[in-house]
């Protein structure tokens, strides 16, 4: 009865047509590459590897790079892993090695298992001969009453789709199947698997990962990378970035952070391009850079200082620091000297020296609104509209070119996962004589499934059923 | 017990969402413990009125805790969902191993697993009780991502479904053959890797160290670190006797091994005796440890007189609990297994429903992976940064990888795929609470 099994041909249970096909003369290479235990071993041989760098901590991640000098000066066994290369066990040669092998493995596997597929599939909508039958699961039973090709489908139906039979002579041949399909999804898994291969390949040679800092009000092009050794590189961005405002809010009545943010322009050639508003996981995208609100820094306190002319026209309007010139026309300016947080008990005041007409006076500036009318010198009104915490701003930069490729891999293979832990391929052969039926099928899962339809049917054709001898 | 319900009853006076929601939490643990009571009363006495109200009572406590679980979510808000930390992570785990259960015991009609199944999930949901702190606490910005929901769900649910599945693949391996020292061996060696990592390798020095912990601003329990530290260095204080203790508990459990290494595949009533008492012996220590770690209430001064409370390390606490529960269950076994095995369906449905657990779990461990994958990217800047979690997710789904493949293409059914199941588990175990504890890194937000 059960043919195939008896034979035990495949090494692969999944197949499920006899293969007389003669396997291909193939290389040795080959052979060895596409061997299913080459695969099994390398697994486990790049899981031990994942394993270890599990458990022993990495450079760069979860070992920082002092704490790692430290510690292989101070002990064997840190040195011992560390001339294993087992503290940056990623970035050794031989998870290169094995990964290149892993990969080699899954392409010519995959190619090995197209072309037995390609045997298993040449075979559907072939007439049922009794050559063919003797490759497949198989079944023939007298029918007592006139059975044709339409009864025949019409007791598949919602199981198997029948292709139009065709005749010779008296006696029909009749193929149909389901989930089709379904036998390819292994293999285009395994392509998705080779993207996302690919995606991470590219960015693990052209990625870059480093940190920027800029103070608001400023711009900046320099980031820095730190190795894993814990040197610091310096790089440049291809274009400036300018942090107009940094915010910051807090949980209420705690130091934890609850939302940061930071206004940056793009500015590209000296021009500015965009503005944006990034924060944590919206970043700012471009010429293929991320920029990433990452972390932060408070750098100080700065006076935001607000001049009018006499026609009441705002000349600045921003924030300076002690000793930080500001001008307001080509000829005058101011700088601030001092600040006290009481001065002549008029409350907070800052101290300026402005050049106005080529004549140089330091005055001082109150805080307190009522007092506004001391702040006018020559032609400006000067308000001093408060101190504020000045932060830089601090971002992640990133150049991930493969992750758009990883991205496509992984959306092909989890549709593809499903569809081949799901689905199934079932097919059955009939060869309808005046008074016989002959029945033959196949399934690469769900076997008892098909086998439970099949009893029912041919119960239904023939009143009862009978088995032929076969095989 | 009367300690615990005036705690519940606390919890609903409160009237706030959130304590309501933690009443329920805590209604729903008693409902269990009835449930696993009804379970294991069916596995002794085949009565239909006894499965019933097993039965009846999970549903109770199912429907409970989703309540609970919505309450905490609205009390949250939306945008955080209620597995953010160790104490809602282990509810939300608890939750989807009785779902997953109960859908399975609906579609097969599988009664006597629920008294395997349901006393693990009375001893998360009694751990979760126990960890310290239930407050609803705010999320660092990073986590502020809709990815959370997705990225978290979805290793929990696979992480539930992979525990049934092991459920499955021991009660396989129980049913297709009774081979007790094998069972002792393999606890034993499960307790040797917990008490090494719980100990930190401390064992060999006879050293078990506690973190001081103390409250931040947000009242969250922390390390305390020592001032000025850089790296970071944290109050630790040994805990007297105990390291002894424990290195006595790992010197038995090496015993056990040895004894019930020399035993297996061997039916003779003395070996079997042997393995049994050289099973029992680090068994009753381990007992005397979590008593120990349950009571522990140190305080630790410093030199400029900072007093810090001790605290046992949650990840810690639950990794003892989990082999103490394994010890537990494999001296019951031991006594009851010869009549408790033929009550079990056969050996082959048992293994397809390990398949069919796996099948289901593993797409959803993938997309775990890949929404993590995705979040990092958005979050990071980068898509996979062999972080620990990140890695020994891997070695998980690997292992796995590894069950299918050779389920499904080699044909392996039987006892070979129950072992790569339960190799799979503890693997699973590892990347739930064993990283955290071992290893901090970028996922290491909710330890305590």
């Amino acid at each position: 009865m059960s043919h195939a099994k008896e034979i035990g041909v495949s090494e692969q249970v999944n197949d499920d047509v006899v293969d007389r096909g003669g396997s291909k003369k193939a290389g040795r290479l080959y052979q060895f590459f596409a061997s299913t235990k080459l695969a099994w071993y390398l697994t486990l041989a790049l899981g031990l590897i994942i394993l270890i760098g599990t458990i022993i901590p990495q450079k760069g991640i979860t070992l920082q790079p002092d704490a790692a000098a430290r510690h292989i000066a101070e002990d064997t066994w840190w040195r011992l892993a560390d001339s294993l290369g087992f503290l940056e066990i990623f970035h050794q040669w031989y998870f290169f090695v094995l990964l290149g092998l892993f990969y080699t493995n899954l392409i010519v596997g995959s190619v090995d298992g197209l072309s037995r597929l390609e045997r298993q599939l040449e075979v559907s909508g072939k007439p049922l001969t009794d050559e063919l039958k003797k490759r497949l699961r198989n079944r023939s039973v007298d029918l007592p009453n006139p059975v044709t090709a339409e009864m025949v489908a019409r007791e598949f139906e919602g199981a198997i789709k029948f292709q139009a039979p065709t005749s010779e002579g008296q006696t029909s041949f009749m193929f149909g199947e389901k989930g089709r399909l379904s036998r390819f999804m292994p293999y285009i898994l395994h392509f998705g698997f080779i993207i996302i291969g690919i995606g991470g390949a590219i960015t693990a040679m052209k990625g870059m990962e480093g940190r920027m800092f800029i103070p608001e009000g400023t711009s900046s092009n320099k980031f820095f990378v730190q190795t894993r050794d814990g040197e610091v590189l310096n790089y440049e961005l291809p274009f400036d970035v300018r942090c107009d405002d940094f915010r910051i809010e807090f949980y209420p009545g705690t130091q934890q952070p609850k939302d940061f943010n930071s206004d940056l322009a793009v500015i590209d050639n000296g021009q500015e391009l965009f503005r944006r508003t990034i924060e944590v996981n919206d970043p700012l995208r471009y010429k293929g850079f991320r920029l990433f609100q990452a972390f932060y820094e408070r750098i100080g306190t700065m006076a935001r200082m607000k001049v009018t002319d006499t026609d009441g026209q705002v000349v600045l309007d921003r924030l300076m620091t002690k000793s930080e010139v500001a001008p307001l026309t080509t000829t005058d300016g101011f700088t601030i000297v001092d600040f006290v947080p009481n001065h002549d008990d008029k409350g907070p005041a800052l101290q300026v020296r402005a050049l106005t007409n080529g004549e140089t006076q330091e005055f001082w500036v109150y805080r307190a609104p009522i007092l506004s009318y001391l702040n006018q010198n020559g032609n400006y009104h000067y308000e001093f509209a408060g101190l504020e915490d000045v932060y830089a701003t601090g971002l992640q930069v990133s150049l991930d070119p493969g992750v758009k490729i990883t991205l496509t891999g992984c959306a092909i293979a989890i549709p593809s996962l499903l569809w081949a832990l799901f689905g199934y391929h079932h097919r059955v052969w009939v060869r309808l004589e005046p008074q016989k039926l002959h029945i033959a099928w196949s399934a690469h899962k769900k076997l008892p499934e098909l086998e439970a339809r099949l009893d029912q049917v041919l119960a239904n054709l023939s009143g009862t059923p009978r088995e032929d001898s076969h095989g | 017990m009367g300690e615990f319900l005036t705690m519940m009853m606390g919890s609903f006076r409160e009237g706030t969402a959130e304590s309501v929601s933690i009443g329920f939490f805590d209604l729903s643990f008693l409902i269990f413990v009835v449930s696993a009571v009804g379970y294991t009363g069916y596995l002794l006495k085949r009565s239909d009125k006894v499965w019933m109200s097993g039965f009846i009572a999970l549903l109770i406590g199912l429907a409970t805790m989703t309540l609970a679980l919505g309450l905490r979510w609205y009390a949250a808000g939306i945008g955080r969902p209620p597995w953010t930390n160790l104490y809602e992570s282990l509810v939300f785990f608890s939750w989807g191993v009785v779902v997953c259960y109960a859908v399975v015991e609906i579609k097969y009609h599988i009664k006597v697993i629920g008294a395997f199944l349901i006393p693990l999930v009375c001893m998360a949901m009694g751990l979760a009780s126990l960890t310290g702190n239930k407050a609803i606490t705010p999320l660092v910005p990073a986590l502020q991502s809709l990815w959370l929901h997705f990225h978290v769900a979805g290793a929990t649910i696979a992480y539930a479904m992979f525990i049934v599945a092991f459920g499955f693949a021991v009660l396989h391996l129980f049913r297709d053959r009774l081979n007790m020292p094998y069972f002792h061996l393999a606890t034993a060696a499960f307790n040797l890797a917990v008490i090494l990592a719980v100990t930190k390798l401390g064992v060999f020095l006879g050293r078990f160290e506690l973190t001081a912990a103390a409250q931040d601003m947000a009242g969250t329990l922390v390390k305390a670190q020592i001032p000025n530290s850089d790296p970071p260095q944290f109050y630790k204080m040994a805990i007297p006797g105990m390291g002894i203790f424990m290195a006595l508990t790992f010197v038995l459990y090496i015993v056990s091994i040895v004894v019930s290494y020399r035993a297996r595949n061997s039916q003779e009533p003395k070996d079997l005796q042997r393995s049994f008492f050289a099973q029992l012996f680090p068994t009753l220590l381990l007992t005397l440890v979590l008593i120990r770690l349950i009571t522990i209430s140190g305080k630790l001064t410093d030199d400029i007189g900072h007093t810090f409370t001790l605290a046992v390390n949650n990840y810690a606490f639950a990794l003892v609990m989990f082999a103490w529960f394994f010890a537990v269950m494999a001296l019951v076994l031991h006594q009851v297994g010869d009549r408790l095995r033929l009550q079990l369906p056969d050996a082959k449905t048992l293994d397809n429903l390990t398949y069919k657990c796996i099948i289901v779990a593993f797409p959803i461990l993938s997309y775990m992976l890949i929404s993590g994958a995705i979040w990092a990217s958005q979050s990071w800047g980068r898509f996979w940064g062999w972080d620990p979690k990140e890695t020994a997710a891997l070695v998980t789904w690997t292992i796995y990888l590894g069950y299918l493949h050779m389920r499904i293409t080699k044909g392996w059914t039987g006892r070979r795929t129950a072992y790569i199941a339960v190799i799979g588990f503890v693997s699973v175990i590892f990347t739930y609470l064993g990283v955290n504890l071992v290893i901090s890194g970028l996922h290491s937000y909710a330890s305590a």
